[in-house]
């Protein structure tokens, strides 16, 4: 009973009662509510429509990709943004290309949302696009875009990742790091060994479990060297390293 | 007429209603010096100024006077506006004059004018030359000294400067005024106790509450209010139920309120129907304060129920503001108060509660006139399943 009465009042003439509204059938979780809530994508207030994406977003089984589509053009950062998590929740490819060309939306966070979706999506065709990203001005937007080259297991060329292992976020540094432990034929262990020297200690420690899964006499060499390192976890980690491959 | 001419009429005005007080006499030579307490960075009217000024306030029309009486210190400093939002005729030199006021006066000769105008005949002028003189450079010690001036009119002024000025150290003072002082001095002494929110004053404060004049025990009361100590909520709570004035016993209630303590639900239910309005809405805003507050007491759900709407709404926004799961069926029942702010408040209530129970009631406030109302309660309606109670079919 309640739901179609909220359902009557998505279309209030007070933009604060239609807000209302949308948040409380999200709540519900009722299906009934899913076409009302589709009508709102096109409200003439953004908090409406936000939160009509934000409701939306708790019926991604009962929803097609083309349903959602139209709401990544929104004016609205927020909204574009939750268009995309809704995507990338309903999991169908035919969204890949709208998403891809979000990867150039002028906003850093529907870039990372939109990356974020297409690796839910699984696409292998997005590769190449994936890795311009890895040349966004904005770092979070690089390791999305890292993490999300290694959820498809995309191939990255070394020198796009060796230029990932000096980027200036210790973030961007880190998922570049986790990249080559699934990429071990990719690992050079002198590039690695150099980052047991970074300005960030979860980095420094990375390098060093990089190094002890290398297997190969150069990162054994490295691995040496850290144990003079001033970083005590780092000490610690080389130990154990070295003392499980005598 | 000349600016010296006018501080001339005003030094002559003030030195006329001029009660001789012992303890300036005493000391008649001491320079007045800055204390570390008060602002003397920027500075304050001069004697000419000082003088202009209280003989014109004595002079004009009395609201004009009350009205600056309260301006003095509520006011921004007029520079940096380079005299924009000014007429464009007005002179440079008023404003200059007029935060002159705002500063802290340090000047010797201000500073007796403005200590001489406190025995003057007209009160606002005596007010004003307080509050200047409690805010100027002056030290705590000669307020003090003031205190226990042989004219009342000057131990009252004395005792509002202190407030004024947020002078401290001054309470024993302040103590002994209250006491022993007439009426009006003990009032205000016990508002410039309250003004400075020391526990150290509550001892002496509970006494004065217990004061023969309604004035002393409404002051004491207020002050008692303001300081929070809980060592006066007996005090407070028998005030409020026996106190045969009902300004005190609704200032008691208030105060009650602002301690917020659980203890007070039986002194404040009992006011509930007292026979004055303003106590009853008093004590009704008091139980609404009361922290640990679970359910409505039997009292309160009655005055929702009252005729009087004013007595009703307080009584509602205090049920609704306690989210009592058994006062549902009174919540429900107040959804349909001619008052909007009682529905949004119910509806917001009827959320949290989350049962059921309330989905109709809430589904009739969706249609409400009000757009508030209609969004709390399509807010609420979204609880209900939230809080775990499923829609009913």
């Amino acid at each position: 009973m309640a739901v179609p009465a909220l359902i009557a009042v998505l279309t209030d003439r007070n933009k604060d009662v239609r807000q209302a509204a949308c948040e409380s059938l999200g709540n519900l979780h009722d299906a009934r509510a899913v076409s009302g809530l589709l009508a709102r994508m096109s409200d003439e207030s953004q908090d409406v429509r936000e939160q009509a994406l934000d409701a939306l977003s708790n019926f991604a089984e009962e929803l097609t990709a083309a349903q959602i589509m139209p709401a990544l053009q929104d004016a609205r950062p927020n909204v574009r943004a939750r268009a995309t998590e809704i995507l990338g929740q309903i999991g169908d490819r035919a969204a890949s290309p709208a998403l891809v060309r979000l990867l150039n939306d002028a906003s850093h966070e529907v870039r990372q949302h939109a990356i974020a979706a297409l690796s839910q999506l699984k696409d292998p065709s997005v590769g190449p696009a994936m890795l311009a990203a890895l040349k966004d001005t904005e770092g979070e937007v690089r390791s999305a875009a890292l993490d999300a080259l290694r959820e498809l297991k995309a191939q990255i060329p070394e020198a796009q990742i060796n230029a990932a292992l000096v980027d200036s976020s210790p973030d961007v540094r880190q998922k570049a790091l986790e990249y080559l432990k699934d990429n071990l034929t990719l690992a050079n262990a002198a590039a690695i060994r150099r980052m047991l020297d970074d300005s960030n200690g979860d980095v420094r420690e990375q390098a060093v479990d990089l190094l002890a899964e290398m297997h190969n006499p150069d990162a054994r060499a490295a691995l040496k060297l850290a144990l003079n390192s001033t970083d005590h976890n780092v000490r610690r980690r080389a130990v154990e390293a070295l003392g499980e491959r005598p | 007429m000349s600016p010296l001419r006018l501080a001339v009429v005003g030094v002559t005005i003030a030195a006329a209603t001029w009660t001789t007080s012992a303890a300036l006499r005493s000391s008649p030579a001491t320079p007045f010096t800055t204390t570390s307490a008060r602002d003397s960075s920027r500075p304050g009217a001069d004697s000419a100024r000082v003088a202009m000024l209280l003989a014109s306030l004595g002079r004009g029309d009395a609201l004009v006077c009350d009205l600056l009486s309260e301006q003095i210190g509520n006011y921004w400093w007029s520079d940096d506006d380079h005299g924009i939002g000014a007429f464009g005729d007005a002179k440079h030199q008023l404003m200059s004059a007029r935060d002159s006021l705002n500063g802290s006066i340090g000047q010797a000769g201000a500073l007796r004018l403005l200590t001489t105008a406190l025995g003057a005949d007209d009160p606002c002028v005596r007010k004003v030359a307080a509050k200047l003189l409690g805010r100027s450079q002056i030290e705590t010690a000669r307020l003090v000294a003031l205190l226990g001036d042989a004219a009342p009119r000057v131990r009252e002024a004395a005792a509002y400067a202190i407030a004024a000025g947020h002078h401290r150290d001054a309470h024993t003072a302040l103590e002994a005024l209250l006491r022993s002082g007439g009426t009006d001095e003990a009032a205000m002494a016990a508002w410039a106790l309250g003004e400075a929110e020391d526990s150290a004053a509550v001892p002496a404060l509970l006494q004065s509450a217990k004061s023969s004049a309604a004035r002393v025990r409404l002051a004491s009361v207020v002050a008692l209010g303001e300081i929070k100590d809980e060592r006066s909520l007996p005090l407070l709570e028998r005030a409020l139920t026996d106190d045969q004035d009902a300004a005190v016993r609704a200032r008691a209630a208030h105060a009650i309120g602002e301690m917020g303590m659980m203890r007070s639900i039986n002194a404040l239910n009992t006011a509930i129907s007292d026979g004055t309005p303003a106590v009853r809405y008093a004590a009704i805003e008091a139980i609404g304060e009361l922290h640990d507050l679970e359910h409505p007491s039997a009292a309160l759900l009655q005055a929702a129920r009252s005729s009087d709407p004013k007595l009703q709404r307080l009584a509602a926004m205090a049920i609704a503001e306690i989210h009592d799961p058994t006062s549902i069926d009174a919540l429900i029942a107040l959804a349909i108060v001619d008052d909007r702010d009682v529905r949004m408040k119910v509806s917001e209530a009827l959320g949290s509660i989350g049962s059921a129970k309330a989905s109709g009631a809430l589904m009739r406030l969706l249609k409400d006139s009000d757009a508030e109302v209609r969004r709390a309660a399509a807010e609420a309606l979204g609880q209900i399943s939230e809080n775990g109670n499923s829609e009913p079919q």
